[in-house]
């Protein structure tokens, strides 16, 4: 679907119509629940600068850039190390979306089943409706789940695309052999783009500048984990997605300033509120703007969301890289296993490292229940849930699964659900 | 030279006074014991003793005499942090080079086993023979440099084949000195696995057991430096936690062993 397959004039009329109807709503979805959040009370001073990266790239549709020769590069999933597409010259672009009207326009191509990201990724290329997925000069897919499989091979008929093959086995010694060759490969097709060769002191730099960040996010996760309340868990949200589309250097200067905030607010004990209300995790499949029902759903009924395990969130940057070997080849090591081995990701087999770290995070951030999100066709977190259930109830951590895609209409379904779920947390704590 | 190259230094400096001082403490009570007349009658029980007694201390604190004292593991460290500067390219670390180190252990628990006996025999049947060993110091000077070339490619690879380590190895069960891990805390990234010199990799897949101690651990303690969840290795004494993983120790030195560029730096 797009202008050059129209034959005829009326064709590109009737086209130009549609697109422009879709930018619309696209827009309109946007604002939205841009609005929503804006009306939520209790917003840091610094939540500013986070807000206008989503309104400039999701409500005025351009992309955030810095620099006039800037090359982007889009990436999926928290398996392609970004260090590696900074060293190379470019600058990445996280294009998962969770946007209803790409999801519609992706229907029109898409089987029915596949998951509602991947469909919303195809609709807004094909439907044109979102400038980053335009800005990009190529595309890298980590070949993760079976959705991302297909992706791979239609995104490659619209601009250049690099499949990254991922090692299933990860304690397999040469599966990880292969992964660095392939991450050297990728790295090279980059170079061929920006012209700019990834050396062993741009790795080391970008390593080092990435790491500098993480360090702010731990403060920041660990003000989060704190009882008491200083962050709503939708403007952390904002905070952590808002990344996945600016540079990661100013966004790092911008997540120390907010840390000094709530820093100071909490020394003040200028907290959002002294009840003591339930702390929720929220687990699953991705959730990013504009699709932020459920985060602001579990806070209107009285929840707070502490901590956040979705791959866009919290659990997709919090582990650090560790180097043993002070070499180009030790350098791609490191990301390599930084990127594979810990990843809570449940495309791997052995998934036992998720309820690990969920545990984990249950514990340090003193969560009372689990709000389990599943998209309509993601097989493989659905597939953790029963596991997951079983472990945390048993410990008396109630998991509630909610399953939905990217429209509207079960809004009010979910509202009954959430309020009865937050209902019984609050009624344990008394 | 920043704070944590200091560190590293004095921890250098340290290791090196303490082996030379252990070295200096044997030749001196050997050769003081050898000249006092009276005890020429009991230089032979003496010497039986203090090598029982030797054995005794090794087999009780085991191979942390490799990763802590031995004068050959402190040239190899040495050396690669010295040469760690040029960026030379290193040995792979995969489990099929691990299958032929495996072989050459072997061969040499067995050559180091003959050999003793044969000089033991020599020393009992050919007494003269022996004095007609002599050890120059072109074979001492090859021997180092030929340490100091594989030491700059792979770290400590000669402890991975050392007969004396495997030998004190055997004993691992009697140590005090252990490796402990906590499964619950540990995220699987496998950076113990990268860090080992002596290529360990049951710490890494380890996800029950509490204790993960085994032959190889030479206690050098690079496991835990490279850990960045809390508490997830430690090294005990009798019990005791002497050296434990910290996300904030780990998130202070993540850097300390690369080099960047000095504009880099900023």
């Amino acid at each position: 679907m797009s202008v050059e397959n129209c034959n005829s004039k009326n064709d590109k009329e009737r086209y130009a119509r549609y697109h422009q109807r879709y930018l619309n709503k696209s827009v309109e979805t946007a604002s939205k629940y841009f609005q929503k959040l804006e009306e939520l009370p209790g917003e840091p001073d610094e939540l500013a600068y986070f807000k206008n990266i989503l309104r400039k790239v999701f409500i005025d549709n351009k992309v955030i850039r810095y620099a006039d020769n800037e090359i982007f590069v889009g990436s999926f999933c928290a398996t392609m190390p970004a260090e590696i597409i900074r060293a190379a010259g470019a600058r990445p672009i996280k294009l998962c979306s969770n946007s209803f009207v790409g999801a519609y326009i992706g229907d029109y191509t898409m089987p029915r089943d596949v998951c509602p990201l991947v469909k919303s990724v195809v609709g807004n290329i094909t439907g044109e409706i979102s400038e980053m997925y335009n800005a990009c000069s190529m595309y890298i897919v980590p070949i993760s789940c079976d959705c991302k499989k297909m992706l791979a091979s239609r995104l490659s008929d619209v601009k250049p695309t690099v499949p990254l093959y991922l090692p299933l086995n990860r304690t397999d010694d040469d599966g990880m052999d292969t992964y660095i060759k392939e991450l050297k490969k990728v790295a090279d097709k980059i170079s061929e783009i920006t012209g700019v060769k990834a050396t062993r002191e741009s790795l080391a730099s970008q390593i080092k500048l990435q790491a500098d960040v993480q360090r702010d996010i731990h403060v920041f996760l660990n003000l989060k984990n704190d009882t008491d309340f200083l962050i709503r868990g939708s403007h952390a949200l904002t905070v952590m997605n808002s990344l996945a589309y600016d540079d990661i250097a100013h966004w790092g200067s911008h997540l120390k300033r907010l840390n000094e905030e709530l820093l100071e607010k909490k020394i003040k004990k200028d907290f959002l509120t002294k009840k003591k209300l339930p702390r929720i995790l929220l687990a699953g499949s991705p959730i990013t703007f504009p699709n932020m029902k459920i985060p602001l759903i579990v806070e209107e009924m009285g929840g707070i969301i502490a901590a956040d395990e979705t791959c866009l969130g919290d659990k997709g940057i919090s582990d650090l890289v560790s180097i043993c070997d002070n070499t180009a080849n030790g350098f791609y090591r490191a990301l390599a296993n930084r990127y594979i081995k810990p990843c809570s990701c449940p495309i791997f087999p052995d998934s036992d490292i998720r309820i690990r770290k969920m545990k984990k995070t249950v514990k340090d951030a003193h969560i009372d229940g689990i709000v389990y999100h599943v998209l309509r066709g993601c097989v493989v977190y659905d597939y953790e849930f029963e596991q997951i259930e079983k472990y945390f109830s048993a410990r008396g951590i109630p998991v509630i699964r909610l399953e939905c895609d990217f429209s509207d209409e079960d809004v009010e379904q979910l509202r009954v659900r959430i309020e009865a779920f937050i209902e019984m947390l609050a009624f344990k704590k008394i | 030279m920043n704070h944590n190259k200091f560190l590293l230094l004095r921890l250098l400096i340290l290791r090196t006074v303490l082996t030379v001082l252990l070295l200096a403490i044997g030749f001196g009570v050997a050769y003081a014991v050898a000249n006092i007349p009276a005890f020429n009658n009991l230089l032979l029980p003496f010497i039986i003793s203090s090598v029982a007694g030797i054995i005794v201390l090794f087999l009780l604190f085991g191979r942390i005499y490799c990763g802590f004292f031995c004068p050959l593991g402190l040239l190899n460290d040495f050396v690669w942090q010295m040469t760690s500067r040029l960026h030379l390219p290193k040995l792979s670390r995969n489990e099929k080079f691990m299958k032929k180190v495996r072989i050459v252990r072997r061969i040499n628990v067995v050559l180091f086993i003959l050999t003793i006996i044969s000089l033991i025999g020599i020393a009992m049947l050919f007494p003269e023979l022996l004095s007609n060993i002599h050890i120059t110091t072109f074979e001492i000077v090859t021997v180092v440099v030929f340490f100091v070339i594989v030491a700059s490619f792979a770290r400590r690879l000669f402890c991975n084949v050392c007969p004396f380590g495997i030998f004190i190895g055997f004993f691992e069960k009697l140590n005090i000195v252990k490796l402990k891990k906590d499964c619950s805390a540990c995220t699987m990234c496998g950076a113990c696995y990268e860090a080992c010199p002596m290529r360990i990799k049951s710490v890494y897949t380890e996800q029950e057991k509490s204790d993960v101690s085994n032959k190889q651990c030479i206690y050098c303690g690079e496991c835990i430096k490279k850990c960045q969840e809390d508490d997830a290795l430690y090294i005990t004494v009798c019990g005791k936690k002497i050296y434990k993983s910290s996300k904030e120790d780990f998130m202070n030195n993540q850097f300390s062993d690369v080099t960047l560029k000095r504009k880099d730096k900023e």
